[in-house]
């Protein structure tokens, strides 16, 4: 260990030591910035995680399928069905969200 | 430039550039050091915890303060009484908020709040420090309204089970000793109160229970409401069809007083009763440590908040979620409401973190299911669509519904809600 640390003292080596330390701060830099629109749209996404999971909701991978299914839903002629009501309380604007956030979602965690 | 002199300048500006990014975004992110404490592993604190984790991209601090070592699941525990669930299905561990999420898990109850220093004092003697507070304290029932009541519980006469624990055991093993013939009275309070059609769900179950084990038997619900609170024309239906010689509904009688030597209970207006094993439900407030803290500021009951961000009325950097809240108009006192509401309030504390401005339309869903046998179930559901005008939340009329009649269709899917919910809090 002390000749480790002996050899990353020397000049000569100082460059490793940066390219070492630039790519974890690459990594850490990758990290997403946040923004207001980006963290709201996720929130409003996981309202729908009472009931369904994530990987069910992100199968449906076009956007207008998603939102044609909820359509569905809102016109669905047993109006006394759960999701039928709860799609007829949202907003064009609000399925419109939900589609774009589970068709473009990926992997399995929120 | 040779070879050696590119590959140092190369290393030097990458990093250089790298570490400006890298700080950017961790000013971005500037919300490393804010610890959120959460009083309280329901449906809204359990919740709330998890959800500022995944929000916050790990970069909170969160603290999940529960007195209880597993979380027992109010939602559900009526079909232990009527002999269609075991403890097992309803009870969970919290580990995985830990494992999963790196939430700080502290088994101890709070028993005091410093709002000034910013400190919690638990029952351990240890003092816990936060930045934002969120208590989800859940609903305290009121054993002293009823005459007689705390004498009878601390006896061990009369249980409530209504706060998601093991008493749901102590009630079941008082119903399952009947004898055939018996009357269970179950009495309800006046609205609000956790959970509204769980006291129909119960007498259901136990006319249930009875129906197969003690035919004789009579479930007597005595209401102190007009009417029953939740699809009380699909309950009267079912009752008449399926539980006519055991149910008797008695709407606008109100407990006032209990003698579990005598067994007798009395009313603010009617004759006295008897019975032979009884669950009195009397008056909610706030969980005790909302109460004892000055935040019950509403009827002192419950407590009001900004619904802008579920911050309370009386103190600063305190918020609260869940039964303990006084909801805006027509929102429920349920799990589902708990659960949504935290994922709104855990969006919004991280918001405020970050210098993000505050999301003008954020909505509520809520589903409350409702067991009348093994499987036959029913619903009530709505939208809650946040009105940044009027600061409150309004339910979209076209979302506001009810289930045309029990079903073992809706009992699937009651019981599909059920893992749903408890995974999205818990895993």
């Amino acid at each position: 260990m002390n000749w480790i640390c002996f050899q990353l003292l020397k000049p000569k080596n100082w460059s490793w030591v940066c390219l070492v330390f630039s790519l974890s701060s690459l990594h850490c830099a990758a990290e997403e910035t946040p923004n207001a629109q980006a963290l709201y749209q996720r929130s409003h996404a996981s309202i729908c995680l009472s009931c369904h999971t994530l990987t069910s909701l992100s199968k449906v991978r076009n956007k207008e399928v998603f939102i044609n299914q909820l359509i569905a839903f809102q016109n669905n002629p047993r109006k006394d069905r759960v999701m039928s009501q709860i799609a007829r309380g949202l907003s064009n604007a609000q399925l419109t969200e939900l589609a774009n956030f589970f068709t473009q979602q990926e992997g399995p965690d929120l | 430039m040779n070879r050696r002199q590119f590959q140092n300048r190369m290393s030097w500006g990458l990093g250089l550039s790298a570490w400006a990014s890298c700080a950017g975004v961790q000013k971005a992110w500037g919300v490393r050091a804010a610890k959120v404490v959460i009083i309280g592993g329901g449906f809204g604190g359990a919740t709330a915890a998890k959800y500022l984790k995944i929000f916050s991209k790990q970069h909170l601090q969160v603290t999940l303060i529960e007195s209880e070592k597993s979380f027992i699941s109010s939602p559900m525990s009526n079909l232990i009484l009527g002999g269609n669930a075991q403890m097992k299905d309803i009870e969970f561990s919290y580990a995985s908020l830990k494992d999963r999420y790196g939430i700080e898990l502290i088994q101890d109850r709070a028993i005091e709040i410093d709002f000034t220093k910013k400190k919690i004092h638990c029952r351990s003697q240890k003092n816990i420090s936060y930045d934002k507070l969120i208590l989800a304290p859940g609903m305290q029932m009121i054993l002293s309204e009823v005459d007689g009541l705390q004498e009878a519980r601390q006896n061990q006469q009369i249980f409530q089970a209504w706060d998601g624990s093991h008493d749901i055991l102590k009630l079941q093993a008082q119903i399952a000793s009947m004898q055939n013939g018996q009357t269970f009275v179950l009495s309800v309070p006046e609205s609000p109160f956790k959970c509204p059609p769980g006291p129909y769900e119960r007498a259901s179950q136990v006319a249930s229970f009875f129906k197969k084990h003690k035919p004789q038997c009579k479930v007597l619900l005595l209401d102190a409401n007009q009417d029953i609170l939740s699809n009380s024309a699909s309950f009267k239906r079912f009752w008449s069809e399926n539980f006519a010689s055991i149910i008797d509904y008695r709407p606008q009688h109100m407990v006032t007083s209990v003698d579990a030597q005598k067994r007798v209970i009395g009313f603010e207006i009617q004759e006295d009763l008897s019975y032979d094993v009884a669950n009195i439900l009397p008056p909610m407030r706030a969980g005790d440590i909302a109460h004892q803290s000055g935040l019950t500021n509403i009827n002192n009951k419950w407590c009001g908040v900004d619904f802008s961000n579920f911050e309370s009325q009386k103190a600063k950097d305190v918020h609260l979620l869940g039964d303990a809240i006084q909801g805006a108009p027509l929102m429920p006192k349920s799990g589902h409401m708990a659960n949504a509401q935290a994922k709104v309030l855990a969006a919004a504390l991280t918001a405020e973190f970050l210098g993000l401005p505050q999301d003008t339309a954020p909505f509520l869903t809520n589903t409350c299911y409702s067991f009348l046998d093994d499987q036959n179930a029913l619903h009530i559901a709505s939208v809650h669509q946040y009105d940044p005008l009027e600061k409150t939340y309004k339910v979209v009329p076209q979302s506001s519904g009810i289930s045309l009649k029990p079903s073992p269709e809706e009992g699937n899917e009651a019981k599909a809600w059920a893992r749903h919910i408890w995974a999205d809090m818990l895993n």
